[in-house]
């Protein structure tokens, strides 16, 4: 693998899923988080990458992040000598919901950032009702690699919504998004994920028992998340909307050949309307 | 899904059955489509244009008509276009006399009671008043046919031709003893009309319905509707059924449903947007204003095309959803508004 991405020209950015062992993502046949961990190095370090992404949880873990992020401090700290003998800096992603960036950024200064970094994943700040550029600005300038897609975000009678859509459909201003990005984290990846054909997801903020599990978020940071929906509308675009769920072939087969126009769309927005990439120019 | 019992249910006694265009991509034909209505415990169906049967030989629309009797499924007919300066007009209909008397007599042959047509679409509300003087004028030329054949014309609010007002002026003007109204409760939102207000409105006239349900929201330029399944949107079909009961209980519920589309943008804060509306009320736009604010997008799964031609995947899954949206829409007209008679015995 590591000659023919060679041959091809593509750096590879490696990867592995929950390193924490207290979420409910976590899986057992993974063993321990230590040994996952060496096991995701190895294979990074074997196909020549020099980036290796993982996550801590999802949101159902937000009711007990402090012993999720110890846990996964715990566990980043046991490889620490086998990612810097490696070359591979550990990127760990805010992944569906988890940690909103200052959390994150805290993960990370806690497991030790001279191993440790971000994954930085632009859409999925959203669930944890946290504009993107403010993801960005915080975490910036421990980026080693990053998840990039765009979101619907709106208003709701019961707070806001946000939608998974495709870059340069939704509502996030990527042409200050890729200002930052140069300024903070240029020799960062920008790998788009793009997740389209999920229904929008509602983020009841104005229910009190929406804050139980952001106890501790700066009022001054969700008012940036609050001026993002205030701005944005619904994504009201031809989309497959199907949901998390197992599809009918029909639909399945709608949902397969979505997924590939909507990250070729992508790549054409971030080429050609935010100039990012550097062969498809020579 | 918020079951009523019988004695709460809105819609008892109201007849339940749907429009032929909900299930349009599988391209079935009059028997099929009876045998369908049927295998699903209604009363009722609208062909709702002259493409769906067979053929229009009067041999087969007597077969069509006996097949009906025998699975118990009542017709109400229907043609297309009947106003020949609209945008939707089609030219080998010859002229919308003959278009009329045509359809006016397939709809006796196969025992039908109602016929709906339509004027136009919103693209000829830049010349409403021509448009709507020549299709008075073309249903005023098959008033005898149509008392002689005892079928009465139900003009339907279309795509966005005309609001609920406009409809019943113009069945006013052409005789309300020949023509009334095919309500549809989802073209509404084209014209910025809440369907209570159109059904208030054209309540005394209807004959035949399309009913759907639809999902309206506010936008920074206004609001924006989408067509959803019976139950998924923002109407308040308690009280739709209410003013039903009480206006036009003998009318057939026919639901139209048509899922797929993406939400139809209705940017009324635009100055121009009020070009094609200039004698709209505002104290009947202000019901629209008032269900966009208590609205929101639909937000559960649905295929949504691009409109025109789709990759082949993409039919698919369309062609798939009209059918499983018709269903669960006639669920929820039976089970939550108590709508249809034979499903009960």
């Amino acid at each position: 693998m590591k000659e023919h991405a060679e041959r091809l020209g593509i750096a590879i950015d490696a990867g592995i899923g929950c390193i924490c062992d207290v979420s409910k993502s976590w899986e057992q046949k993974n063993g321990s988080p230590t040994a996952y961990l060496r096991k995701g190095l190895s294979v990074a370090k074997a196909v020549g990458a020099r980036a290796m992404r993982c996550n801590m949880g999802s949101r159902d873990d937000r009711p007990n992040l402090e012993r999720c992020m110890d846990a996964t401090v715990k566990a980043l700290q046991s490889v620490r000598s086998a990612a810097l003998d490696s070359g591979v800096r550990i990127a760990v992603e805010n992944h569906a919901g988890d940690m909103q960036a200052r959390e994150t950024k805290m993960l990370i200064e806690a497991a030790g950032r001279d191993f440790v970094g971000s994954c930085l994943d632009s859409g999925n700040p959203l669930w944890a009702v946290e504009d993107p550029l403010l993801a960005l600005e915080t975490l910036g300038p421990y980026v080693v690699t990053t998840h990039i897609r765009d979101s619907a975000v709106f208003e709701h009678p019961r707070g806001a919504a946000v939608q998974w859509v495709a870059l340069g459909d939704g509502s996030v201003d990527f042409r200050r998004f890729v200002e930052l990005y140069q300024k903070l984290c240029p020799k960062a990846s920008m790998q788009l994920e793009i997740i389209t054909g999920i229904p929008p997801d509602i983020l009841p903020y104005l229910e009190p028992e929406f804050w139980k599990v952001f106890p501790k978020t700066p009022a001054w940071e969700f008012a940036r998340f609050l001026k993002l929906a205030k701005s944005g509308h619904p994504y009201i675009g031809p989309m497959v909307i199907a949901g998390w769920g197992r599809q009918t072939p029909a639909v399945a087969a709608a949902f397969k050949e979505q997924q590939r126009v909507d990250l070729e769309r992508s790549l054409e927005y971030a080429k050609k309307v935010l100039g990012v990439g550097v062969r498809w120019k020579s | 899904m918020e079951k009523l019992s019988a004695a709460t249910a809105p819609g008892e006694g109201i007849r339940l059955g749907f429009d032929s265009y909900s299930i349009r991509d599988f391209h079935w034909k009059d028997i099929q489509l009876l045998d369908y209505a049927a295998s699903l415990k209604l009363d009722t169906i609208q062909l709702s244009g002259l493409s769906d049967y067979e053929s229009l030989d009067a041999e087969h629309l007597a077969k069509v008509k006996e097949h009906a009797e025998r699975v118990g499924i009542a017709i109400d007919a229907g043609i297309g276009c009947i106003c020949p300066l609209s945008h939707g007009w089609n030219p080998r209909e010859g002229n919308p006399t003959e278009f009329l008397a045509k359809g006016l007599r397939t709809a006796k042959a196969v025992g039908a009671h109602s016929m709906r047509c339509y004027m136009g679409a919103r693209g000829d509300r830049p010349h409403l008043d021509a448009c709507m003087d020549v299709t008075i004028k073309a249903l005023r030329s098959v008033r005898s046919e149509a008392l002689d054949l005892g079928v009465r014309i139900g003009v339907e609010n279309h795509a966005g031709d005309m609001q609920a007002r406009e409809v019943k002026l113009l069945i006013e003007e052409s005789g309300k003893d020949f023509v009334g109204s095919c309500l549809d409760s989802g073209n509404p939102m084209w014209v910025v009309e809440n369907p209570l207000v159109t059904i208030e409105t054209l309540g005394p006239y209807v004959v035949t319905t399309h009913i759907r349900d639809s999902a309206v929201f506010e936008t920074p330029h206004g609001a924006a509707a989408q067509w959803v399944a019976l139950g998924d949107g923002s109407v308040d079909f308690r009280r739709f059924l209410e003013l039903y009961q009480k206006l036009c209980p003998k009318a057939a519920m026919q639901l139209e449903i048509i899922t797929g589309r993406p939400p139809t943008p209705l940017p009324y804060r635009d100055p121009e947007f009020w070009n094609d509306f200039p004698h709209a009320l505002a104290s009947e736009f202000s019901r629209f204003v008032e269900l966009a604010k208590s609205g929101h997008p639909y937000m559960g799964p649905m295929v949504i095309g691009s409109g025109g031609k789709q990759p082949p995947v993409i039919e698919a899954a369309l062609k798939e959803q009209q059918r499983s949206d018709l269903e669960r829409s006639l669920e929820y007209a039976k089970k939550v508004l108590g709508v249809g008679v034979r499903w009960k015995s």
